[in-house]
């Protein structure tokens, strides 16, 4: 049995297909899942009332694939992962990104975010169906090079202790051997883009800078050869919540600027709502939803049903004043 | 005759002796950071690999140093000439303390900072070599202190195979009963590894890497 689902997130629909099960013998590990019209009344009629209030009805919903037929930049089909010790962290994940799009994953801890992030770069290997990207399955790239076309933040930032903010950023230029006249002006670039005058921070050591600081480093590290998708595994987890929404903010614009396809993990809820344009919510290693932003509040299934109520929860605790 | 008096009088000698045991010291460590640092690499880097190297060095170490030389005697090049024979024995002590800190050093290497290396494509020889070997310095440097004191004092032991060094006024000296022959070599043995774990220290403070 296979059921679909359909969204339509700002207009751009259908270019994401969620399995929940496949168990049908005849159904090749790598073959496409079967697609079916969505015939969940709530969600078709949710995506109508978006449609209809932001007229965009000259780009209904009719087909599960994009009209363009471009192919997703990041594609994940069947895709499982399992521990050598046989603990299944992922299984049988099906989500399409879309070029430019933002999704973000959203989930407990142990849900299996960072899993599913860490299949897009290589950093692990599916155990069982594929991961493409750029209509390649990630085990046919060579990891450097898929690496290095993948910008890559962490909650933890990981900046070289060693290394100052301009060496930090510049690295990546430099493993490309970019002449050093371009890498100058790249670093200056990017630390204006992330909010850091570039003049003062250049020779910094990441122990000299705060937090928000080091994480805009960090991400300006992750832009610097221009890369055309961007993994961030809570990238503002570790921030105060002030710290946190000037990044946010100033993240933002980056993405509205640069047009990256963008996946994220978070477990907070307004993040993803704020920066993601759909929003894979996973469980238990299973994604059990994908929503557009608006989308998200009428869901019925009950792990993301639980994030809007906890949005809400914070909503009421106003009632106080 | 006082112990001054014997020091002026034989100074040449002593000063000859301390050379040739900072050859030996300096070849065996030498040696010793050759095979030790990418055998403490490979162990930090291939879990499974630790156990056999670190169990190796460990089995070395236990040996002691006057049968560790009778050891390596019967060995056909090593045992021909007396200053080669010295030299490996110390090399081989001295590979404990330099496996330990390059692993200890590459294992403390922060897994955020390594991971985020991986995932910016940089290769493994990469990370190596611009991350861990940097990160890791000052710890592998306080390895090769302790294995450059503990060569200087196993060191005055190969005088037994005849390899020379501050060893030779120390055996002498219990030959003949005669404490101030022992004292020219403990002396000078003593304050060549306090200098060599001082000038060390400086080294390692100096290099230690900035953590946040």
């Amino acid at each position: 049995m296979t059921a679909t689902h359909q969204v339509c997130p700002s207009g751009k629909c259908a270019a994401y297909t969620l399995t929940e099960v496949v168990s049908a013998s005849s159904f090749g590990k790598c073959q496409r899942p079967l697609r079916l019209f969505d015939t969940n009344i709530d969600r078709l009629l949710a995506c109508l009332r978006a449609l209809l209030s932001f007229g965009r009805l000259d780009r209904m919903p009719t087909e599960n694939h994009c009209s363009s037929g471009a192919e997703p930049v990041i594609e994940f089909r069947h895709a499982s992962y399992c521990l050598p010790s046989g603990h299944t962290l992922l299984s049988d994940l099906n989500l399409s990104v879309p070029k430019g799009e933002t999704v973000a994953l959203l989930g407990r801890s142990g849900a299996g975010k960072s899993t599913a992030l860490k299949l897009i770069n290589r950093m692990l290997e599916p155990s069982a169906g594929e991961v493409r990207v750029n209509g390649r399955s990630t085990l046919d790239w060579d990891p450097i090079t898929l690496r290095r076309q993948i910008g890559y933040v962490i909650q933890d930032v990981g900046l070289f202790p060693h290394y100052t903010v301009e060496q930090n950023v510049s690295l990546v230029p430099r493993l490309e051997h970019w002449p050093e006249e371009r890498i100058r002006s790249r670093v200056a670039e990017l630390l204006e883009l992330v909010g850091l005058n570039s003049g003062k921070y250049l020779s910094r050591h990441p122990h000299e800078l705060s937090g928000g600081q080091r994480q805009r480093v960090g991400i300006a590290r992750a832009l610097a050869a221009d890369p055309p998708i961007l993994l961030m595994d809570e990238p503002f987890g570790a921030l105060d919540p002030l710290t946190r929404a000037e990044v946010q903010g100033e993240f933002q614009k980056v993405q509205q600027n640069l047009g990256k396809t963008i996946v994220m993990v978070t477990h907070h809820v307004g993040e993803a709502l704020l920066l993601g344009t759909s929003i894979a919510v996973l469980d238990a290693g299973r994604l059990v939803g994908l929503y557009s932003a608006r989308d998200f509040f009428n869901a019925t299934e009950p792990v993301a049903a639980a994030y809007v109520e906890n949005l809400r929860m914070y909503e009421g605790a106003e009632g106080k004043l | 005759m006082t112990l001054l008096d014997f020091f002026l009088r034989h100074h040449s000698e002593i000063l000859q002796s301390t050379l040739e045991h900072v050859w030996l010291v300096g070849i065996a460590m030498l040696l010793a950071l050759v095979v030790g640092i990418p055998l403490g690499a490979l162990a930090a880097r291939r879990p499974w690999l630790s156990t056999p190297i670190l169990g190796g060095a460990n089995i070395a170490e236990t040996i002691p140093s006057l049968a560790l030389f009778g050891f390596l005697l019967p060995i056909p090049w090593l045992g021909g000439r007396a200053d080669r024979l010295a030299i490996t024995a110390l090399a081989l002590y001295a590979l404990l303390p330099i496996i330990r800190g390059t692993v200890a050093g590459i294992s403390g290497v922060d897994a955020p900072v390594r991971e985020a290396a991986r995932g910016m494509g940089m290769t493994e020889g990469q990370i190596l070599f611009k991350v861990e070997f940097p990160l890791a310095f000052s710890t592998i440097l306080a390895g090769v202190r302790v294995a450059t004191v503990l060569t200087i004092g196993i060191a005055t032991i190969a005088a037994a195979v005849g390899a020379g060094g501050l060893g030779e006024f120390i055996f002498r000296g219990l030959a003949m009963v005669n404490n101030q022959l022992i004292l020219a070599g403990a002396i000078p043995a003593a304050l060549l590894a306090l200098a060599a774990d001082f000038l060390l220290g400086i080294l390692e403070r100096r290099l230690r890497p900035v953590r946040a």
